[in-house]
């Protein structure tokens, strides 16, 4: 967006920039047809449900392929038959009314309005050849004995439906990179940037889709029962998966080049390589083959496990992480001072506890490291009981240690909540003064809008707050010049003009009501010969 | 969002040598993976054999656990002794009978080699990773791939106390079968770690 689209911060408001209870503003009077789509399938305009009946056609049709490939396994679809049923007549008779639907307003849709007969060019539309496609095979039954395994080859056709959306995301995508190398295109399919539009948004979802598949396989692997069954469409899922996340793992190596920071071809990929997500999504993808070429040589169950740590590439899409992993920074030197009262506590403790209770109990105060075992589980106040003290001085010893316990371990986990709070204060601050620079112009663009919906989201900061910080600075920008300091007015030039004609009018005001001789006496000595003649010029002016 | 991400400058939209070696290297890695997954998938066909013998082995000696006790058996190595015992002569000795009863005893190796024998129907399984008949093991040993695609016959002895847990012994060759017992199959993976297939009767 450029700043052609900009608005005046007074004119603008906050439920634009959040877009909230926003509503369409649809004329009431337009005939049904033309209401229908409006409300229902016109991209252009905001706060009509296009966006969500779309969001609400796409989750079907991710749905409907997961039934297809589960109706595939007799051990699932025998005893859910008649579920499967129910959900393929829902989706049909949704997809059913979304053609119809299509087909009744695609005279008001400015792709067909212009042709002759609209319906028509509707019906002979990719799309609507697509959509078709999807539901025809269900009533084709009905009148042609067609196969099951044909049928259930035919309802993969609905897998095509996803064009849908896929198709405008790719075209805004090609528009917005136009005239852009192979490499950056990559960069804005995988990396946020202003470039990556809906594509980006689509690739963001699949990745976490798959993300959310692969370890709960990983999950239901260990029941045994479940992984008796399904062994090899375990092993189909994790080819899939790793052949997906690989491809995620080259092409962001590839493009993080186009990244500030990493600019250089081989360090910057280094350096690339060795953030956080980069080897988590690196772990994600190794044990597949460490496991199957290396199994003769080591036991790699445990590989298995690691599988797991796919559930971290999606901090990669939360802030939370990156907040905790700053406040651990931050806090680093504190927390290590409290594990090291801790450590000297237990280290302590457990051995008052071997010489205490080493003669009454010499099974469980064998040595010190059982003891240590005994203090921490005391001082942590988990308190098992399989090693509990029976001498007076044992017992007298644990009491403390109790006691001490709560106070002790509670420091960690206060210092990192009381740090984790202070770092989103701050990083609220950092927030709000990010939006003073960005309104300082008086304008705001739907660029910078973005900006401070992605940020309040981030940082979790409600309506309400925005909406004072906001109007806050329209406050600000409504007071008069002289309440600003003279550096905002000298930033705006309107102000500027303001504050010089004010200045002007108070010194013509100072001419008239000071004793014109004792000035002019005392000026003599103390003004410079140009202040003088300026003075005598503004006075004469008035006079 | 980053703002300041990407340079806005207009590149060559042609591939250079860069974009070119980068589609090579991620088809490479996509061949990769495919041929890694369709390695993993033949392992798996395998253990899907193994565990279908396993399970054939399950089903016969379920099956056989009814009937083996019937006189008119038709595997006499297999067959259980009688919960009706035979009347015992009084003049005979303790020790003739303790004597009589070790050679008529059936042991799991004399009805393992009948029931593998080649006209039996567990004879014609064979092992998918040696193409060998299937063997017996006393437990998978992922240190040994030899192991896989074996069988493990375990039986399940109660512990004397209270408690609910099992003792799980390996049948061996001189196990006596003439009683009912409980058996635990396993059978070895591509990487002989053990999968279990059930527990039966027999």
């Amino acid at each position: 967006m450029t700043n052609q689209t900009s608005k005046p911060v007074k004119d603008f408001k906050i439920e634009d920039i959040l877009i909230t209870n926003q509503t369409a503003q649809i004329d009431p009077n337009l005939p049904l047809r033309a209401t229908l789509y409006a409300w229902l399938f016109n991209p252009n305009i905001e706060g009509n449900y296009q966006k969500s009946f779309d969001r609400w056609i796409a989750l079907l049709i991710i749905l409907n392929i997961f039934v297809i490939f589960l109706e595939d396994i007799p051990v699932i679809y025998q005893p859910y038959k008649n579920f499967f049923l129910i959900f393929d007549l829902f989706s049909i008779v949704i997809f059913s009314i979304e053609y119809l639907l299509r087909l009744y307003l695609a005279p008001e849709d400015e792709e067909f309005n212009n042709t002759t007969h609209p319906r028509l060019s509707f019906i002979k539309s990719p799309f609507a050849l697509i959509d078709l496609l999807a539901i025809a095979p269900f009533f084709l039954q009905a009148f042609i004995p067609i196969d099951l395994r044909m049928l259930r080859f035919l309802r993969l056709l609905r897998i095509f439906k996803i064009f849908r959306v896929l198709i405008p995301a790719y075209i805004q995508f090609i528009e917005l990179n136009q005239h852009r190398s192979f490499r950056q295109k990559i960069h804005a399919l995988v990396f946020p940037s202003s470039f990556g539009g809906k594509l980006h948004e689509i690739f963001d979802t699949f990745i976490a889709i798959w993300v959310i598949i692969s370890v709960f396989a990983v999950i239901l692997e260990t029941v045994g029962s479940i992984h008796f069954t399904f062994h090899l469409h375990f092993i189909v899922l994790d080819t899939i998966a790793v052949a997906i996340f690989s491809l995620e793992y080259c092409m962001r190596m590839y493009s993080c080049v186009e990244e500030p920071g990493f600019r250089h071809p081989i360090l910057g990929r280094m350096k690339h390589g060795k953030q956080f997500s980069s080897i988590v999504d690196l772990l994600s993808i190794l044990p597949f083959f460490i496991e199957v070429f290396l199994h003769h040589i080591v036991d790699l169950r445990f590989l298995r496990v690691f599988r797991l740590l796919r559930l971290l590439k999606l901090t990669r899409y939360s802030g939370a992480t990156s907040t905790l992993r700053k406040v651990i920074a931050r806090e680093w030197p504190v927390l290590c001072a409290s594990i090291f009262i801790m450590l000297l506590l237990v280290i302590l403790t457990s051995c008052l506890g071997y010489f205490f209770e080493h003669e009454a109990q010499p099974d469980k105060y064998e040595n010190i490291p059982q003891s240590i075992y005994w203090a921490v589980i005391t001082l942590a106040s988990v308190g098992y009981g399989d090693i509990s003290p029976i001498t007076p001085m044992g017992r007298f010893t644990t009491m403390i240690l109790a006691l001490l316990g709560i106070g002790i371990f509670a420091i960690p986990a206060a210092l990192l909540s009381s740090a984790f709070s202070d770092q989103l204060h701050k990083e609220r601050e950092e927030m709000k003064r990010e939006i003073y620079k960005i309104l300082q112009d008086d304008m705001i663009n739907h660029h910078e809008a973005q900006f401070i919906r992605d940020e309040a989201k981030r940082l979790h900061l409600t309506h309400h707050e925005i909406n004072d910080i906001i109007h806050e600075i329209q406050h600000e920008s409504q007071l008069p010049q002289a309440e600003l300091p003279i550096h905002q007015i000298a930033k705006n030039t309107e102000y500027a003009l303001e504050h010089y004609k004010i200045l002007l009018a108070q010194l013509r005001q100072l001419g008239l009501l000071t004793n014109q001789a004792e000035f002019s006496k005392l000026a003599a000595d103390r003004l410079t010969p140009s202040e003088k003649a300026l003075w005598e010029k503004i006075n004469q002016s008035s006079n | 969002m980053n703002r300041n991400s990407s340079s806005t400058s207009s590149a060559s939209s042609k591939l250079n040598f860069g974009d070119i070696a980068f589609i090579l290297w991620i088809i490479l890695i996509l061949v990769l993976v495919i041929w890694t997954g369709s390695l993993s998938f033949k392992n798996g066909l395998k253990t899907e054999i193994v565990k279908a013998n396993g399970l054939a082995w399950i089903d016969w000696l379920s099956q056989a656990s009814q009937e083996r006790f019937e006189p008119s058996y038709k595997i006499p190595a297999c067959a259980g002794q009688s919960t009706q015992l035979a009347p015992v002569e009084k003049s005979s000795s303790q020790k003739e009978l303790q004597q009589s009863d070790k050679k008529n005893q059936t042991t799991w190796a004399k009805c393992f080699q009948s029931l593998t024998s080649s006209d039996m129907p567990l004879g014609q399984l064979r092992n998918p990773y040696t193409s060998q008949p299937v063997q017996f093991v006393k437990k998978c040993d992922s240190a040994d791939p030899s192991l896989a695609g074996a069988l493990v016959i375990l039986k399940i002895l109660p512990t004397p106390t209270i408690s609910n847990q099992n003792i799980f012994k390996p049948l061996l060759d001189g196990d006596p079968i003439d009683l009912k017992q409980q058996l635990r199959i396993f059978i070895c993976d591509h990487a002989s770690y053990p999968i279990l297939i059930g527990d039966l009767e027999f």
